[in-house]
C-alpha cells in the first residue's frame, strides 16, 4: 500500500476516486432530496461534517477497537454524529429540518461514510483520515449539487427561489419526481465516464 | 379520519410508494448486486425478511421504550442497533441450523445491515405515526417491493447484456440507473390504484 | 476458554464505555437545545395561525410571539382539534377563528390550520403545518397559491382540475397528480365548514 500524501488523496477523492461516479456509493440517502438545491446543500454539508468527524474519531480510536465489534463501533459513532446534525437543524434551522424529514437520519446508512471508515480511518493516522473524510464528502457534494441544479431548474424553473427560466416554460414534472433523479445521475455518470475520464483505449475496441 | 388498512398499505408499499423506486432507498446493493438473477433473488428474500421483522421490532421498541422514557431523539442509534443485532442473530441462527442456506445467504447479511431501506422503513413508520398492524404491513410491503425491484432489474440487465450494445460510459452503474428510472416511471402508473375512501 | 471470555468481556466493556460516552454527549446536547426546539415548534404554529388569519407577522421571533400573545386567544390548544380566536387589529368586533385540523393524506397525517370568519362563514387562508406526501406531487399542497385560494370562499368545497381558478365560492383547484392529497385537504376544509355552522347554531362567541 503506497503512502499517499494528503493532497493527492484530496484531489483523488474529488476526481478519479470520486465516491459517486466512480465508486457509485452513497447515493441512496441524498438522491431523494436533490429536487431542491437548498435541501441538497444542507444534506451535503451534514454529510461532509459526519464523514470527516467519524473518520477522525475512528482513526483516533483505531488501535483500541476490538476487531470483533468493529462494525458496531463504526455505526455507533456515525449515528451519534448524525443525531448531532439532526438536533442542530431542529434547533437552529427548523424549516429546513421539516423539509428534510427523515432523510437526515438516513445519512447514517450512507455507504460512503462506512466505506471510508473501513478503507481509511481504521488504518491511517488522524490527519490523513480527516482529510480523506472532508474530500470524499466534497467530492460527493458537488456531484449531488450539480444534479440538484438540473432537477430544480428544469422541474420548477427556479433555483433557491430565484426564477431563472422564461415565464412560458412548462415545468418538466418528471424532474421533481423519482425517475428524474435516476436519469439525471445516469446522464451525469455517462458524461463523466464516457467523455471526461476516458480510460486507456483497448486494442481492437 | 380514515385509517389505511393493512392490505392497502401492503399493496401501496410494494407498488405506488416503492421504497426503492420512489424513495430512492437501498440503492447501493441494488446497483452492485443486480447482475445475476440468483443473487438478486437471495438478496431480495433476505432484505424482505429483515425489513418485515425489524419494522415490527422497532415499532415495539419505539412504542414501549423510547416514547415512555422520552428518549425519542435517540431513535437513530436504537433503530440501527436493533437492526444490526437482529441481522447478527439471524446470521448466527442460520449458521447453526442450515449450512447450505448459510452458504447461499450468508454473504448478504452484513451487507443488509447498512441497507438504507431498512432503516428508512423504521424512520418513515415513526414519522407517519403508523399503528402496529400498519407498520408490519409497511415493512413487509417495502421488503417485497425492494425484492421485486431488484429481481426485475436483474432480469432486465441480463436481457440487455445479451442483446444491446451499451455505450462505454454507461456500462455498469449508468445503465442500471437508467433502467431504474424507467422502472420508476412504470411504477408511477400504479398511482391511481390505491383508493383511501 | 479463558482467553475467549476475556476477549468478549473486553469487547463488551469497550462498547459499553463508548456507548455511555456518546449517548451522554448526545443527551447533553439534546437537553441544552430542547427548550429552543420547543420554542421553534411553537413559533411555527403561531406564525401559521396569524398568517392564516391574514395578519402581517413580523420576522423577529420575539415580536411574532408577542403579537400572538396579544391578538390570539387559545380556546383549544390540542393538536387534533385546536381552536384559536384572533382579534382583528383594528379593534372592530370582527374576529377570525382559526381551526387546527388533521386529515389522512396518502402517506400520513396532514396537519393544517384554517381561518374562517365565524359569522359570515367566509374563509381566510389555509396553512399546512405538516405532511408526508410525495415530494413534487402531494407536497405541492404547500404551494402559496393552493393555500391562498380559499380566501373569500365559503364552501362546502368541491375539487376542480388544476388551473380552473374558478371564482365560485365552493370550488377550489386540486393538484394534478395528487388527487388523494388534494382530497384530504378538501375534507379538512369541509370539516371546518361543518364546525363553523355548528358553532354558529350553538350561538357560541
Amino acid at each position: 500500500m503506497t503512502a499517499k500524501t494528503n493532497w493527492t488523496r484530496f484531489k483523488e477523492n474529488l476526481g478519479t476516486q470520486n465516491p459517486v461516479f466512480v465508486q457509485v456509493l452513497g447515493i441512496c440517502s441524498t438522491l431523494a432530496v436533490t429536487n431542491v438545491v437548498r435541501n441538497t446543500l444542507v444534506m451535503c454539508l451534514g454529510l461532509v461534517f459526519v464523514t470527516a468527524l467519524s473518520n477522525l474519531t475512528l482513526s483516533l480510536l483505531r488501535n483500541r477497537i476490538p476487531s470483533r465489534i468493529r462494525m458496531m463501533v463504526e455505526v455507533l459513532v456515525i449515528a451519534c454524529l448524525v443525531i448531532l446534525v439532526d438536533i442542530f437543524l431542529k434547533a437552529f434551522h427548523p424549516d429546513i429540518s421539516r423539509q428534510l424529514g427523515p432523510y437526515v437520519g438516513l445519512i447514517i446508512t450512507n455507504c460512503i461514510i462506512m466505506g471510508r471508515a473501513e478503507a481509511v480511518a481504521l488504518t491511517h493516522p488522524p490527519l490523513a483520515s480527516f482529510v480523506d473524510g472532508v474530500s470524499s464528502g466534497i467530492g460527493y457534494a458537488y456531484v449531488l449539487l450539480a444534479i440538484a441544479v438540473v432537477r430544480e431548474l428544469l422541474g420548477t424553473g427556479e433555483i433557491w427561489g430565484v426564477r431563472l427560466l422564461w415565464p412560458g416554460w412548462v415545468n418538466w414534472s418528471v424532474m421533481v419526481m423519482a425517475p428524474g433523479g435516476f436519469f439525471v445521475l445516469a446522464v451525469f455518470i455517462w458524461v463523466v465516464k464516457g467523455g471526461l475520464m476516458r480510460p486507456p483505449e483497448k486494442t481492437g475496441g | 379520519m380514515e385509517q389505511l388498512g393493512f392490505l392497502t398499505i401492503l399493496f401501496a408499499a410494494v407498488f405506488t410508494n416503492n421504497i426503492l423506486l420512489t424513495n430512492y432507498l437501498g440503492m447501493c446493493s441494488f446497483l452492485g448486486c443486480s447482475r445475476e438473477l440468483k443473487t438478486s433473488l437471495g438478496l431480495g428474500a433476505a432484505v424482505c425478511f429483515v425489513t418485515a421483522a425489524t419494522s415490527v421490532l422497532n415499532w415495539l421498541v419505539y412504542a414501549f421504550i423510547l416514547v415512555p422514557l422520552d428518549l425519542v431523539y435517540l431513535r437513530f442509534i436504537v433503530f440501527i442497533v436493533v437492526i444490526a443485532a437482529f441481522v447478527q442473530l439471524v446470521e448466527m441462527i442460520i449458521e447453526r441450523v442450515s449450512e447450505p442456506l448459510y452458504t447461499a445467504l450468508g454473504i448478504f447479511l452484513p451487507l443488509i445491515t447498512v441497507n438504507c431501506a431498512i432503516l428508512g422503513v423504521s424512520l418513515f413508520m415513526v414519522i407517519r405515526e403508523y399503528t402496529f398492524l400498519q407498520a408490519f404491513g409497511y415493512g413487509l410491503g417495502s421488503g417485497v417491493g425492494w425484492a421485486l425491484a431488484i429481481v426485475a432489474m436483474a432480469g432486465i440487465r441480463l436481457r440487455l447484456a445479451q442483446r444491446a450494445r451499451i455505450p462505454r460510459g454507461l456500462e455498469g452503474a449508468g445503465i442500471a440507473l437508467i433502467i431504474a428510472g424507467t422502472m420508476a416511471l412504470a411504477f408511477m402508473g400504479f398511482n391511481g390504484m390505491v383508493s383511501v375512501n | 476458554m479463558n482467553k475467549r471470555v476475556k476477549e468478549i468481556a473486553g469487547a463488551v466493556g469497550f462498547m459499553g464505555l463508548l456507548s455511555l460516552v456518546s449517548i451522554s454527549g448526545v443527551a447533553a446536547l439534546h437537553l441544552a437545545t430542547a427548550e429552543r426546539v420547543a420554542r421553534n415548534a411553537d413559533l411555527f404554529l403561531q406564525r401559521a395561525v396569524l398568517e392564516a388569519a391574514g395578519v402581517a407577522v413580523p420576522d423577529a421571533p420575539a415580536a411574532a410571539a408577542e403579537l400572538f400573545r396579544r391578538e390570539v386567544a387559545v380556546e383549544d390548544g390540542s393538536i387534533a382539534s385546536g381552536r384559536f380566536v384572533v382579534r382583528a387589529p383594528d379593534a372592530a368586533a370582527r374576529r377570525t377563528v382559526v381551526y387546527r385540523r388533521r386529515g389522512r393524506g396518502l402517506w400520513g397525517v396532514i396537519d393544517a390550520v384554517v381561518a374562517v370568519d365565524p359569522d359570515a362563514g367566509v374563509f381566510g387562508q389555509l396553512r399546512i403545518l405538516g405532511h408526508n406526501e410525495t415530494p413534487g406531487l402531494g407536497a405541492r399542497i404547500e404551494e402559496a397559491w393552493f393555500q391562498r385560494q380559499i380566501a373569500g370562499k365559503t364552501g362546502p368545497f368541491a375539487l376542480k382540475p388544476e388551473g380552473t381558478r374558478s371564482e365560485a365560492p365552493t370550488e377550489i383547484d386540486a393538484i394534478t397528480g395528487a388527487t388523494l392529497s388534494s382530497a384530504a385537504v378538501r375534507d379538512i376544509l369541509n370539516a371546518v365548514v361543518r364546525n363553523t355552522a355548528e358553532a354558529k347554531e350553538a350561538g357560541s362567541p
